[in-house]
């Protein structure tokens, strides 16, 4: 690994005169990873070894679940980052933007579609459209974007199919109703009439002024971007594996029937359980999963909308740049467009 | 101190989940999480989180956003996120590896679960030769005692399968369930299956949770608390080792 | 940078924040009624029918099968008596989560339409109960007889209700013929009755005679429905001092080599039997052996179970429930599932008493069995084919006049048909002269309808197989 390093490769546009320090630093922080890695795998194959820790049935049960919940989502959360670091740092500013037609409508729905092409998911999403407003979209057009996004990422789309393949209408009805709510969303704050005013002060101060941070190397971007996102998508996933066991552990398996076979409270439940635990969309679709046999499949379609657009930690990210005004009227249209595609699916499947 | 820990714990955590996920992919235990189609990809995907996250480490890119120092309630939020993510974190790494136990089993409802509904065919199965039969699984058998309770079908065949003992709800001191997990995706959406087991007293001999194999045939339920049709009346009955395999797919 | 970056904001953002305020409340308030209405509907819909299977063609030749139901939502129990099957049958019902299974007790009728409702279908949840119908129609067995004829011998296959005649093989000599897998079993003698068997696969057109253990006597040629288990009797040319000896049972899976296994009885010999039968839908064996023990054994385990002493082996019935066999107190039903005998006495027809001849007895008890009626006087009498439903007996088949003769009946594995062959006039002598098993160059086969008594179809042949 060490013959890998890329500080050899590192620019030579700025900061000569901190060269031999970092330079040095870097070696040291390397084997403090190294060895960090190596005690983490020490401590594993040890503890691995170990009959028990006398954890009873349905903690170690919950354990497994959340386990199983963050084994299966780390790969493709590591692809998310990784494509959108390339995405990111690697193209062109402007290779998506070139070709856009006229009319404010079509404009937003090839808006809409972009996220066919940028793998991100929601929490990527919300840097990329600060992005997209500083290069000159207006505002209910990057908004277009960030609602699509996450939902027609291919990520998303394959982990879904993986999940529930062509059954009920689940992968079609998530696609088309994402697409749907971004389109109607973006036509909506279309009409308002000073777009700024949706912004937070200090990011339409920003865009005002336009982007300049320090600079840096593709590399050391790179791996910046792949530090920001784990921290943001880190701590979510583990706490929403958390959640996700808890539930299938603690609550009572007639409970999630009578709820799930309701048509109004299947819904609102749903609803519910996307805002808190807040999973990211490229694999929320493994965590609704266990659910499809209690809830009805409009239900599941709800969930699968609503969560990426709107949850606890969206409206956290989305409010370093949207007033809170703003984000509750997003909310409240969001939540009943999902809520409208779900009784749909659930009557007409 | 604190906004330094909020940038570093992302990478610490993905360094402990890809090392938790290396390891098990190592020694061969991922299947107890996950499909097997996903171990490739999962251990990939891993390796190259491991290599960004030490690299990223000993590179320490400049911080391109302006903290912003979290106050009140955020503040609160985030330092609960921050532990409740490092203890399942140190989990991830103290805890051994297992399979899901009867109490999950038990909770999902064996005897209402349709999982593997369609695994086998009555028509086809009806005069199928040893060897085949030997070869069918928990699933199996208990998807064809959803299509038929002929007790005539079950005649000429011996049931040969391994799984884990759940206790039954009717007659809990005569019938046990022979469970295993059918796995679609992880272990997550694990559905439990299982075929009723007909072995009076067997709480003498064997534990909740044991794994065992059972050969027999299905006869005639001789349970009067119990309303199933058929049950497993075991001929030879033996604990033995977890599968390396724990789960059906 | 780009052009686009550049260009004049879209004319429609040029709104008041008054239109903005009214488009948004207008917005929810539009998504709220539609919520609305969909909420109701699914409230006022219940539980819908997404999917249903069921193998039509099993449905027809064997009890027990199941329809499965599919809703999509799961389900509260589902109540037997919410069940019903127009033409009505006997069903059983059970229910988990989202599937609804329905059992018929006994094979259904063919290419007939089934309509099974569910009534009072409701979530766990409560909310409005609904009616969950499925529809099917049931499949048609496929009619295998022999047409002997000149200058060669005719396997063919037909429809019920189809008049088309298609020549699966044909060959000379033909004694006697089964579907088994997919080839057809034909036996054949030679003018000393030393008999030869022959696989023929009438896909490929390849025929391959099997090498059998000893020289003999080829008969009682019979195969599992399902399956690929054949098997025949072979009788030695040289009777020996005791002629019946040597009536040797082997059995073939055609499917796995060539082997030919004798089946062996109680005390490990080779079983020798007088008659036998495979039991329909199952790879099970019940015969009668040399010694006049009926038994049954299980092909697979080589188990054999006794199940009491006759002299005559008459048929297994077409439903697989019993056997029916013969000894000096008359003609007795054992049900193949316990060994419980039921003495056989026909019921009258017209009031009159009849004599019973062979026997098909079904599990509810029915009998579909030849008869013959004697008049008062003695004088004169009529063989017929009849149906006792325990109450009173009904003919089924009658010849013209009384002139011909009915040879023997095949019962159709649902209990439905009945194919009767029949020598139209028993004055033409108009025998083949097979060495074994000859027929009348006449024999007709009548495929009666059991209900009506209705003649539906008649082929020219005989040894019909169904299905």
């Amino acid at each position: 690994m060490s013959t890998t390093l890329p500080a050899s490769v590192d620019d030579h546009h700025h900061q000569h005169d901190h060269r031999p320090r970092r330079s040095r630093n870097r070696w040291l922080w390397l084997a403090i990873g190294t060895i960090g890695v190596a005690a983490i795998f020490a401590l594993r194959a040890f503890t691995g070894e170990l009959e028990s820790v006398g954890v009873p049935g349905l903690t170690a049960d919950l354990l497994t679940l959340a386990t199983s919940v963050i084994i299966e989502s780390l790969p493709f959360v590591v692809l998310g980052i990784l494509l959108s670091i390339v995405v990111q740092t690697w193209l062109p500013d402007d290779l998506l933007m070139r070709y856009l037609p006229q009319r404010p409508v079509l404009r937003r729905a090839a808006i809409s579609l972009f996220g066919i092409a940028l793998p991100v998911c929601e929490c990527g999403n919300v840097p990329l459209a600060r992005g997209l407003i500083l290069k000159g979209f207006s505002v209910p057009e990057s908004m277009t974007f960030l609602l699509a996004a996450p939902i027609i990422n291919p990520i998303t789309i394959v982990t879904t199919h993986q999940a529930f393949g062509f059954d009920d209408g689940i992968l079609v009805g998530r696609i088309l109703g994402g697409l749907a709510i971004a389109n109607i969303v973006g036509w909506l704050f279309s009409l308002h009439p000073q777009p700024n005013a949706m912004l937070t002060g200090r990011f339409a101060q920003q865009c005002a002024v336009g982007s300049h941070g320090p600079r840096q190397s593709r590399t050391e971007k790179s791996l910046d971007i792949f530090m920001r996102e784990s921290s943001v998508l880190m701590p979510a996933v583990f706490i929403g594996s958390l959640i996700a066991g808890a539930i299938q552990v603690a609550v009572p398996r007639d409970v999630l029937v009578s709820l799930g076979s309701n048509p109004l409270w299947s819904i609102l439940a749903m609803m519910a359980l996307a805002f808190v635990i807040s999973v990211c969309s490229s694999v929320d679709a493994f965590f609704i999963l266990p659910f499809a046999s209690t809830f009805m499949p409009g239900s599941i379609v709800t969930f699968l909308v609503f969560g990426p657009i709107i949850d606890i930690k969206m409206l956290a990210i989305m409010r370093t740049t949207f007033t809170a005004k703003v984000l509750l009227q997003l909310s409240l249209v969001v939540a009943l467009m999902s809520a409208c595609i779900g009784l749909v699916i659930n009557y007409v499947v | 101190m604190w906004s330094s820990l909020q940038r570093w714990w992302g990478v610490i955590l993905i360094l402990v989940a890809v090392s938790a996920t290396v390891w098990l992919g190592a020694t061969q235990q991922l299947v107890l999480y996950i499909h097997p189609r996903y171990v490739v990809f999962t251990v990939v995907m891993a390796a190259l989180a491991l290599v960004m996250g030490v690299l990223s480490l000993a590179i320490r890119p400049a911080n391109t956003e302006e903290a912003v120092a979290p106050r009140g309630w955020s503040r609160v939020v985030g330092g609960v996120a921050l532990l409740l993510s490092g203890a399942i974190a140190l989990t991830l790494v103290i805890v051994p590896p297992t399979t899901l136990s009867s109490a999950t089993a038990s909770q999902r409802d064996i005897v209402g679960s349709t999982v593997g509904s369609d695994s086998q065919n009555v028509d086809e199965v009806a005069n199928a030769d040893d060897e085949l039969i030997a070869s069918f699984t928990v699933v199996d058998w208990s998807s064809l005692l959803r299509q038929t309770s002929d007790p005539n079908f079950y005649s000429n065949k011996t049931a040969d399968v391994v799984g884990f003992i759940t206790a039954s709800e009717d007659d809990p001191a005569n019938i046990f369930y022979l469970s295993r997990f059918t796995v679609t995706c992880c272990a997550v959406d694990a559905q439990p299956t299982g075929v009723a087991v007909y072995a009076p007293d067997w709480a003498n001999e064997f534990d909740v949770d044991a794994w065992v194999e059972i050969t027999g045939s299905f006869e005639i339920n001789p349970s009067s608390r119990s309303d199933l049709a058929l049950v497993l009346v075991p001929e030879t009955m033996t604990v033995v080792e977890r599968p390396s395999e724990p789960y059906l797919y | 940078m780009s052009h686009i970056s550049i260009s004049a904001r879209p004319p429609e953002t040029e709104h008041s924040i008054h239109s903005f305020r009214r488009t948004f409340a207008w917005t929810i308030a539009v998504l709220l009624v539609l919520c609305g209405i969909f909420l109701g509907l699914g409230y006022l819909q219940g539980p819908k029918l997404s999917s249903a299977q069921v193998d039509v063609d099993a449905v027809v030749s064997s009890s027990d099968q199941t329809l499965r139901l599919f809703a999509n939502q799961t389900l509260a129990a589902v109540d037997s008596d919410a069940v019903t099957v127009d033409p009505d049958v006997a069903a059983t019902v059970s229910s988990e989560g989202d599937l609804i299974s329905v059992q018929f007790a006994e094979a259904l009728d063919y290419n007939t339409e089934y309509t099974v409702s569910v009534d009072d279908v409701v979530s766990p949840s409560g909310g409005s109960e609904s009616t969950l119908s499925y529809s099917f129609t049931t499949g048609e067995p496929t009619l295998y007889y022999l047409d002997r004829g000149v200058p060669s011998d005719e396997i063919v296959q037909t429809g019920m209700s189809s008049q088309e005649r298609t020549v699966v093989y044909s060959g000379e000599g033909i004694q006697e013929f089964v579907p088994v897998g997919d080839v057809f079993a034909v036996t054949t003698a030679a003018a000393d009755r030393t008999g030869t068997l022959t696989l023929v696969n009438p896909d490929t057109g390849i025929t391959e005679q099997v090498l059998l253990p000893e020289v003999g006597e080829v008969a009682d040629l019979d195969a599992a429905r399902s399956g690929s288990l054949l098997g025949f009797t072979i009788s030695s040319l040289d009777p020996g001092p005791i002629p019946t000896v040597s009536h040797t049972l082997y059995t073939m899976d055609v499917n796995r080599g060539r082997d030919v296994v004798a089946v062996t009885d109680l005390d490990g010999d080779p079983m020798r039997v007088v008659g036998w039968q495979f039991v329909p839908g199952s790879s099970t064996i019940v015969a009668l052996t040399t010694e006049s023990t009926l038994v049954r054994v299980d092909t697979a385990s080589g188990l054999v179970v006794p199940l009491g002493g006759y002299f005559e082996f008459d048929r297994v019935s077409a439903d697989g429930s019993n056997v029916v066999v013969v000894d000096p107190r008359g003609s007795a039903a054992v049900a193949l599932s316990d060994g419980t005998e039921l003495r056989l006495n026909p019921s009258t027809i017209d009031g009159e008493q009849p004599f019973l001849g062979q026997t098909d007895a079904d599990a509810a008890g029915n009998l579909v069995a030849k008869m013959v009626l004697v008049d008062a006087d003695g004088g004169s009498f009529s063989s017929v084919l009849a149906f006792d439903d325990g109450e009173a007996s009904r003919i089924l088949y009658q010849t013209v006049d009384d002139k011909g003769a009915i040879l023997d009946f095949h019962v159709s594995p649902n209990n439905q048909f009945v194919a009767v062959e029949v020598q139209p006039n028993v004055s033409n002598f108009d025998s083949d002269e097979y060495v074994k098993n000859p027929r009348p160059q006449s024999v007709t086969t009548y495929l009666v309808e059991i209900a009506t008594g209705a003649v539906t179809r008649s082929v020219e042949g005989f040894g019909l197989v169904w299905r």
